[in-house]
């Protein structure tokens, strides 16, 4: 993209992309599509992008991935435009294609601390899309749907059964409905259009306007701040889990004791069983279905990124622990479990969006509406 | 500094006689093979007994995780002033001794040494384990006030953490043989299905014996009722079975690995 240096605010800065495609998009024919990533960061992110190229235009940031020869072929450079929408949630708006973003910043998340995709639960995506539907009377026009056979959604037919769906045509919204009746799916992606535009919206956080235009960048506003309490608090709690050493003092006396902030993930409509849990412990599952999607590649991925050691699972009643290594930020956590819950016991190298990828891949595997919690926290059932 | 040692080669060589030589390679070649077959026959068995130690280990780290975890926790017990200050005391003594020490450094200053046991198959034996390690801790209390209370005096006491199905049998014994001992019980809560820690109370509260059985601060054996744990919190202690620390070894290797590789 290219974007003028001026001071902007969101709002500025998307009008002047609505407004002068042609510029924005000199050089590209065809897929004048803005894409925006909701990524977690650490507080102080600014610190995160420093080895970066960065120019500040008001209050969006420009980050830039500068060129690499690969095969001999200059690549162009990959700019990013920041807004921090809320500490610790920024929108990542770039024109760039899959391959760009993967070798650049999907890169760059992986190997640094403090910084992570984010993503929408299940049941959020889904709301999402019933909104644009009741509100803009969007028609849904693609889908991919997923269904784990551990999810107590309900299902008419064969729920004990892992499936997928990719779906196209102009029935898609009512093949959707009628596939969540059926089958119990629930989309983990879906493409809609409003009049004659045409969005898509990622369980990983990914938005992308196909059309861009007042309308749609205003929807995209709207739609981020319809999740973004939610966002903040999965954030939040989860930088909350630590594992300290602390000062209390007893008269003239200092004491250093070990403090601990746990979490915990419950699981309102699945109940765990050892089976369960010896499949997460030891992946290589022989009911694997085929997934090529990229929705399903980062599924997959998310399954490949922890380890998990020293495991111990007992039936009757369902009792497992063990260490967890989120083999690509370096973060060791525990965990304790019954068949309704597991406490989270943050241990070493503790860097907030493993626990965040944690709950994802709980909420992927188990249950589509798991929630997370400091462990003192009490839950509503 | 010199080595004196010769390498199996240099000392083949040093026999310069052909039918020593022969006889010391016959001989190596047997003594190997009968090591071979010994390793083989008994091999299932070794794995077996490092498998049952290990599983062993991990039972008794439940319930020692079970007992510690809710001092370290912010919670109910926390918040009356009771802090996990750490694993064997006296291990760097090197006794063998007690697992856990939990401390309240607030007037009146109280030290509760426990030992956790995650199968009591012969109860009277574990208790008179625990009452033998109380002694030794005794003996060294002078140490223990200087090195971990920083002289402050406290009231010691001492807990038996168990799992809760052995709980009210651990409880019953204790008394039998003259209390002196709180006993904690570990399990799954049957109502919130959640893993509990609570105080057990003795069989008779009211005699001399049962009275020894109860917290001095009455607000803790109140509180410790149902209080919500975990298994899992600390992944090693100096106690552990051997295979559990080298594991923990190969995870530190891993991790500076990682350092390296990511900023």
């Amino acid at each position: 993209m290219k974007i003028p240096t001026r001071h902007y605010t969101l709002e500025s800065f998307l009008e002047y992309v609505a407004g002068n495609l042609e510029d924005v998009f000199e050089g590209r024919n065809e897929r004048k599509w803005l894409k925006a990533h909701l990524i977690f960061v650490a507080k102080e992110w600014k610190t995160i992008f420093s080895d970066l190229t960065s120019e500040t235009l008001g209050d969006v940031t420009r980050i830039r991935f500068e060129s690499t020869k690969t095969d001999g072929i200059e690549e162009v450079p990959t700019d990013f435009y920041i807004y921090q929408w809320a500490p610790g949630l920024l929108i990542m708006l770039t024109s760039s294609t899959k391959e760009e973003y993967e070798k650049t910043l999907k890169q760059f998340i992986s190997s640094t601390r403090g910084i992570t995709q984010s993503w929408i639960k299940p049941s959020m995506l889904d709301e999402m899309k019933n909104y644009l539907i009741d509100r803009y009377n969007a028609k849904v026009y693609r889908f991919i749907g997923r269904r784990y056979r551990h999810w107590k959604y309900p299902a008419k037919v064969r729920p004990e059964y892992d499936r997928r769906l990719s779906y196209s045509g102009e029935d898609a919204s009512e093949t959707l409905k009628e596939m969540q009746n059926i089958y119990g799916l629930i989309p983990s992606s879906f493409d809609i259009r409003i009049d004659d535009y045409k969005m898509q919206i990622n369980r990983n956080g990914l938005f992308v306007i196909r059309h861009i235009n007042f309308k749609t960048v205003g929807i995209l506003q709207e739609l981020i701040e319809r999740i973004v309490a939610e966002q903040i608090y999965i954030r939040n709690t989860s930088e909350k889990f630590n594992n300290k050493i602390k000062t209390i003092f007893a008269g003239t006396e200092q004491f250093k004791i070990p403090r601990i902030v746990a979490g915990k993930i419950s699981l309102p409509n699945t109940v765990l069983s050892q089976l369960m849990i010896n499949r997460m412990f030891h992946p290589g599952d022989p009911y694997d279905i085929g997934e090529t999607e990229r929705e399903d590649e980062d599924a997959e991925e998310l399954k490949k990124k922890f380890s998990f050691l020293d495991t111990f699972v007992e039936e009757d009643p369902l009792v497992f622990t063990s260490t967890v290594v989120d083999e690509d930020k370096g973060t060791i956590f525990g965990i304790s479990g019954t068949d309704r819950e597991m406490a989270i016991i943050p241990k070493h190298r503790i860097t907030f969006e493993s626990f965040i990828r944690f709950y994802d891949f709980v909420t992927l595997s188990f249950d589509y509406d798991a929630r997370l919690a400091l462990f003192s926290e009490e839950l509503l059932a | 500094m010199k080595n004196y040692l010769l390498d199996d080669t240099d000392f083949v060589t040093s026999l310069s006689i052909d039918s020593l030589q022969s006889e010391y390679k016959k001989k190596k070649k047997e003594l190997f093979n009968s090591i071979e077959q010994r390793y083989e026959k008994q091999k299932e068995s070794l794995i077996a007994k490092k498998l049952e130690g290990i599983q062993l280990d991990k039972s008794h780290r439940r319930v020692l995780n079970a007992c510690i975890f809710p001092f370290s926790q912010e919670g109910e017990l926390t918040r009356l002033g009771y802090y996990f200050i750490r694993a064997s005391p006296l291990a760097e003594l090197g006794i063998s001794n007690l697992d856990f020490l939990i401390f309240h450094p607030e007037t009146p200053s109280i030290a509760i040494f426990g030992e956790a046991k995650a199968q009591v198959y012969d109860p009277a034996k574990v208790t008179e384990e625990t009452k033998k390690r109380i002694r030794i801790v005794e003996t060294k209390s002078s140490y223990v006030q200087e090195i971990y209370m920083k002289n402050l005096s406290p009231e010691l006491e001492f807990v038996l953490g168990v799992s809760m199905s052995y709980s009210t049998e651990v409880v019953k014994t204790i008394q039998r043989k003259g209390g002196g001992l709180k006993v904690w019980g570990t399990g799954l809560n049957v109502n919130t299905e959640k893993p509990e820690l609570s105080f057990k109370r003795p069989w008779v509260e009211t005699n001399l014996d049962g009275r020894t059985m109860f917290h001095k601060d009455g607000s803790l054996t109140q509180k410790l009722s149902q209080i919500e744990t975990s298994w899992e919190y600390k992944s090693i202690f100096p106690e552990s079975h051997p295979f559990a620390k080298l594991s923990l070894l190969a995870w530190i290797r891993e991790n500076e690995c990682r350092k390296n590789r990511i900023y």
